[in-house]
Order: structure tokens, then C-alpha cells, then sequence
């Protein structure tokens, strides 16, 4: 009884220590293929009308633009109409607060679900701000909330998210802080996996997948303690 | 004031009234079309004269009926004779199934507005929905709801039937069976008129507003410069209301000329075996022109102007600027129509139907599509300002939210961009319900003039 008791735990302890959907993934390299808005919209400071088709690596394509006003948006480079702290020469999408007089999120649709997306982003004046990116499903649910989380002046982090199955359909980035025209803010290149990247155990992970270990090993050597009974 | 001149004013009044009675007494439906005799009630039938034995289809709703020209892989090349869609061709074509969260127009109720009653209208309509794979509708789900003019019951049935009462039969049979092909999870609410007065007709158009939140009427008349004094009818519940522009090409008629109105144009469809749209051009019927005498609109002359709208910006009466229809368009050549079921014209057999009659409703349950999405985001919901957006979004990105016709004539030319023949084209579901890029009740505002 004991043993079966043991069993299930193990089993159950191992199941939950590698649940890892809708984690957040702050890591740029889990997120190979590309999307580069220079290559897509020519990086010549344009103002462009919402959405724009664009289509990145892997064959991934879909929409990008300001999200529910229709506003235009404004593609931009590090070091050419953007003097933030992007990687050099990256390719920007940028609300266009400035031009529209209001502030908008930027969303990006894709054609097919992805299982992970994220992208550099950082407020204009370059100042500390606030950042949240929102993963939709095919219907355009809610799929989860990543943020906000805070950044200091002089930098552009990346915030991207991993989900277990391809079923991300649009992404939406969302600044507090910078300009007069809240929020004023760009997005870098956005990177997508069409598989879930090698997850990066949490903490709490680490701490369920602890007892699921101990719980096989002591399994483990019941059976061969058992055997050995049995052999003799 | 003297009483007898109180009575002069009140018989002025009177006769005034009575003018504008008859500008609007003779209002025809827009489906099929018998020639009469001037003075009378004159319904544009237009059947394309072919019919087919009713039929499942061979998978149910999705695979074609097996006789070729009905719901079939129309015959290529060339296209000759007739083909009629069925509800899975229309929904394929103007993209219904990829709306994200439009939900067949679930919650949404869908008042469709005609004249006379028609006793066999439910029985027919879910013979339809068995037959071609749409749930079924009925009164005692609460799905279908049958009213007269005011909201209470519908007329008696007209005995003996006429040839006028059967036209508007089929019109109602094609309204309400391709308002459910297009948003198969709406509501609907019958509005049944007691005649195809005007009087009669405004007074259904109040209650569908009323009683649901988008109402489509297949039915028109010749303009009258009495006209603007009836637009407030269209807006008072602030509902979409969308209107068919007639069969007959030029001139435009009313009600669609109204600025409250979404008036659908009519286009010939064909796909290829895939049912994957091929050409869409305007249909020479299609009504469309420049209002006698509508006032010109803001949402057809934006600021900054718009190329995309640039015909409808000229539009005049040779006076001063009026208001350019139709705004949008869907199939309508009753060659490239609907397979339509009315029992009391047909008892064995689908009959072919097409006019702006079709285009109308397969709009209006478009929108409800969109509508339901729209409520599922929490979207500001579409009102009688409809066109605002429908307009603002061609002009910020024709291509991605309208499939433009170029090519026609029904008295005018199509072309590029808005023409009187298709309006602005054919609108692309997935991108005006598209929950991040679709409808705004904003014009684009002018370019930026630097950082």
C-alpha cells in the first residue's frame, strides 16, 4: 500500500515540477526566429499606416501595429530616429505617441500560433519605466499577463513568455513611463519559437522536483531491496 | 390665432403629410422581378430561373450537392449558366470562420424587415438549416421570433395570395435563411409588415431596432426631395441599419441614400474548386449613384481628403455635394446567387435567388459576426455611426480591411477604390472583427509633420 501510496506521489510531484506554461522568459536566445522590422519596413523613419503585414525566419508572418485605435506607427532604428539603448542598428516599431498625441500598445498578430514570443522594448526618453506583455489565443483570449516589471534608465530589456503549446496568436506590449505622451515606447525584434525552448526551472520548480527525485530513489530502492528478498 | 386660419395651417399640414405618404407608398422588395404595371407595386424578382430537387448535401453542410450548378463546383472553363452558393460557399468566401471569437454571432439578434406575413416562414427556414448544415432556428427555442410592424403579432396572411405577397415571401425566406447562413448562432426577429407602404415598412424598421441589435432590409424606392425628413427613422434605437440599393443601377435610391443607413451593393461572385474566391466584379444591377438630394457625408469627405474616397467626394446633384452610395457590396447576380428553400412557391425544389436583396442580409450577418466579437472584447459596439468606421478604415488601409472591385458597370464604371457600383468593395471579416487592427470610430488623422 505504502509502496503504491509512493508511487502516485512520485508520479504526481514529477508531473508538477514540469508544468511550466505560460512562464515568463526573459532570455532573447530562447526565441531563434526573427522577425527585423528594418527588413520588413526599410527602417527609413516611415510612418505607416495599422497593421502592416510583415514576415520574419521560420516562415512566420502576421500583422503589426498599434493596438485598437487604428493610430499609424513609426518604424525606427537604434541609432537612427531611436538614440536608446536597443542592440545597434536593431529595427524599431514605435507607437508614434509623439506624432499621434496619445499613446498606444503595440500588438503583433500572427498567422499561426507560436509557442514563445518576446521582444526588447524601452520607453522613450529612455527613462526607468514600466513593461507588460499580454499572449492572446486564436479566438484573441487572454492566454497571460507577464509584468509589469520595472527597468532602470539606459536600457532596453527583453521581455518574452513560453507557452507549452504553439496556441500563442498575438502578443501585446505595453510601457508606463517615458514622454509626455503616455506611453511612449518601442518595440526591438521580436523573437518567436514554434516549439517550447529548454524551460529554465523556477525556484518553486526546483522545490517540487526535489521531493519527485527522492520519491523515485526511495521507490527505486524498495523494488530492488524487494528483488533481492525475492532472489534469496 | 384665428381658428380658421388654425384649420388653413392644419390642412396644409395635412396635405403635406399626405405628400410625403405617397412619395414612399410603393416600396419594393429587391429580390426577384416581374414587370407590372405602372402605378403598382413593382417587385424586382430576380430569379435566376434555375431550381434543383431539395437535397442533403452528400456531407452535410460542407460538401456540395451533387447537381452541378446548385452549392457545386461551379463549372470552369468557362463559367456558363447559373450557380447558386449555399450557406458554407458564403461563409467561406467572406471569411465568417475567421473572425477570432465571432462565434457564428452568438448573442447577437439579427432583425430582418418585410412586408406581408408568410405562415410557412419557420418551417421553411429550418428545413434549410437541416438540409444545409446550420443549427436549427425555431420560436420555441427563442431563436426565431415572429413580429408585426409594432412588435405585437404579425399580420393575418394575405388571401388569396398575390403575386406581390409571394414576391415578398421569397424575400423574406432569402433574408432570413441567409442572415442565419452568415451568423448561424444569432437570433432572429421577423419583422412583418402589414404592407409595403412606406408608412408600414419605417415602422418595422423602428421595431427591428428595437428588438435587436442589427437590422437588414432588402427593400427601396426612387428618391424623393421629401426624403431627409424621413432619415431620422434609421437612427432612432442607434442600431446598424443596412439597406440593399436596388436592382436597377442607376439612380440611387432611398432608403438607402440615407446617411443612417449602410446601404449593400451587389457584385457576380465566382470561386474555384476550392471555393476560394476568384474574381468579384460589380454587378450591373448593383444600385449606386450620387443622392439627389442627401447631403453630402463627412465620413465620404475626410479631412484630409482621401484618395480612396475620392469618388464618392465628388459626388453632386449638380448643385451642391451629396451623399454617394452604395458603401459596401456582396454577391447579388442572380447568376452567382443563393439556393433559397420557400415551400410556398416551390414545394420539392431550391430555387435560385439573387439581387441586392442577397448581398444585404449576407452583410448583415457579417456584422453580427463582428458584433459578437466585439462584445466578447469589450469593444466599443457598432451603432448607427457604422459607416464612420467602416470608412475610416479604408481610408487608413484599404487593402487589408476590403477586397476592392474593380471591374463593372451598372451605368457607371467601377474602378479602384470607392466607385458607384460596389461602394468601397467587400468588406474582409477577419480584419474589421480583428480584435487588435478592426473597426475604430476614429478618421485617420493626418500625417505626421515631423518628430
Amino acid at each position: 500500500m505504502i509502496r503504491k501510496i509512493l508511487t502516485v506521489v512520485a508520479g504526481l510531484t514529477i508531473s508538477a515540477g514540469m508544468t511550466w506554461a505560460g512562464t515568463l522568459d526573459t532570455n532573447p536566445a530562447d526565441f531563434p526566429l526573427l522577425i527585423d522590422w528594418c527588413a520588413n519596413f526599410g527602417c527609413t523613419g516611415a510612418t505607416l499606416a495599422t497593421p502592416q503585414t510583415f514576415t520574419g525566419a521560420g516562415g512566420i508572418s502576421g500583422l503589426v501595429g498599434n493596438n485598437a485605435t487604428g493610430l499609424p506607427f513609426t518604424n525606427l532604428q537604434q541609432g537612427n530616429g531611436w538614440s536608446g539603448f536597443f542592440p545597434a542598428a536593431m529595427g524599431l516599431v514605435y507607437n508614434g505617441a509623439q506624432f499621434n498625441g496619445v499613446g498606444d500598445d503595440i500588438a503583433v498578430f500572427f498567422d499561426e500560433g507560436v509557442a514563445g514570443v518576446g521582444a526588447y522594448i524601452e520607453a522613450d526618453f529612455y527613462t526607468s519605466f514600466s513593461y507588460t506583455m499580454t499572449t492572446y489565443d486564436s479566438r484573441s483570449l487572454v492566454l497571460g499577463v507577464y509584468g509589469p516589471l520595472n527597468d532602470g534608465a539606459f536600457n532596453a530589456p527583453f521581455i518574452g513568455a513560453q507557452d507549452a503549446t504553439a496556441d500563442i496568436w498575438a502578443v501585446v506590449f505595453d510601457a508606463v513611463g517615458g514622454g509626455s505622451f503616455e506611453p511612449d515606447f518601442a518595440i526591438g525584434t521580436v523573437g518567436v519559437n514554434f516549439a517550447p525552448a529548454a524551460p529554465t526551472p523556477e525556484p518553486a520548480s526546483m522545490l517540487l522536483i526535489a521531493p519527485a527525485l527522492l520519491g523515485l530513489a526511495a521507490f527505486g530502492r524498495k523494488r530492488m531491496m524487494n528483488s533481492r528478498r525475492g532472489n534469496n | 390665432m384665428k381658428t380658421s386660419n388654425f384649420v388653413k395651417i392644419l390642412m396644409v399640414a395635412l396635405v403635406a403629410l399626405m405628400a410625403c405618404q405617397a412619395a414612399f407608398a410603393q416600396v419594393t422588395p429587391y429580390a426577384v422581378a416581374p414587370t407590372a404595371a405602372p402605378g403598382h407595386v413593382r417587385p424586382h424578382v430576380w430569379a435566376s430561373g434555375t431550381t434543383m430537387p431539395l437535397a442533403k448535401p452528400s456531407v452535410s453542410g460542407i460538401v456540395p450537392l451533387a447537381l452541378p450548378g446548385f452549392c457545386s463546383v461551379p463549372p470552369t472553363p468557362p463559367a456558363t449558366g447559373s450557380f447558386e452558393y449555399c450557406p458554407n460557399n458564403f461563409q467561406t468566401v467572406y471569411g465568417v470562420n475567421s473572425i477570432p471569437s465571432g462565434n457564428g454571432g452568438a448573442g447577437r439578434k439579427i432583425a430582418i424587415v418585410d412586408a406581408f406575413h408568410y405562415a410557412g416562414a419557420e418551417n421553411d427556414l429550418n428545413l434549410f438549416s437541416a438540409l444545409l448544415g446550420l443549427p436549427a432556428c425555431t420560436v420555441a427555442s427563442g431563436c426565431l421570433t415572429i413580429v408585426g410592424q409594432t412588435g405585437g403579432a404579425p399580420p393575418p396572411t394575405t388571401v388569396p395570395p398575390t403575386l406581390d405577397t409571394k414576391t415578398w415571401e421569397l424575400e423574406e425566406m432569402l433574408d432570413l435563411e441567409y442572415a442565419h447562413a452568415m451568423a448561424p448562432n444569432a437570433k432572429l426577429v421577423m419583422v412583418e409588415c402589414n404592407s409595403d407602404s412606406g408608412n408600414d415598412l419605417f415602422t418595422g424598421v423602428q421595431t427591428g431596432t428595437a428588438l435587436a441589435d442589427i437590422v437588414s432590409n432588402s427593400w427601396g424606392g426612387g428618391e424623393d426631395g421629401s426624403e431627409t425628413s424621413f432619415d431620422f427613422v434609421f437612427s432612432t434605437n442607434n442600431k446598424p441599419v443596412f439597406f440593399s440599393s436596388g436592382d436597377s443601377g442607376t439612380p440611387a435610391q432611398y432608403p438607402c441614400t440615407s446617411p443612417h443607413v449602410t446601404c449593400v451593393g451587389g457584385t457576380t461572385l465566382n470561386v474555384n474548386t476550392s471555393y476560394v474566391r476568384t474574381t468579384e466584379t460589380g454587378w450591373s444591377g448593383s444600385g449606386g449613384g450620387c443622392s439627389a438630394f442627401e447631403p453630402a457625408v463627412f465620413w465620404q469627405n475626410p479631412i484630409p481628403a482621401s484618395a480612396v474616397v475620392t469618388v464618392a467626394s465628388n459626388c453632386t446633384n449638380g448643385v451642391s455635394p451629396t451623399r454617394a452610395v452604395p458603401d459596401i457590396a456582396a454577391a447579388a447576380n442572380p447568376a452567382t446567387g443563393a439556393a433559397v428553400i420557400d415551400l410556398g412557391r416551390d414545394s420539392t425544389h431550391y430555387i435560385g435567388v439573387g439581387g441586392t436583396s442577397l448581398a444585404c442580409p449576407l452583410m448583415a450577418g457579417l456584422f453580427a459576426d463582428i458584433m459578437t466579437a466585439r462584445a466578447t472584447f469589450g469593444l466599443p459596439q457598432l451603432d448607427n455611426n457604422i459607416n464612420l468606421a467602416i470608412y475610416a478604415a479604408a481610408i487608413r488601409n484599404y487593402t487589408y480591411f476590403f477586397y476592392d472591385v474593380t471591374v463593372g458597370n451598372n451605368g457607371l464604371p467601377a474602378g479602384p477604390d470607392y466607385d458607384l457600383v460596389t461602394g468601397l468593395g467587400v468588406p474582409k471579416g477577419s480584419a474589421m472583427g480583428n480584435r487588435f487592427f478592426g473597426l475604430v470610430y476614429v478618421l485617420p488623422p493626418p500625417p505626421p509633420s515631423g518628430d
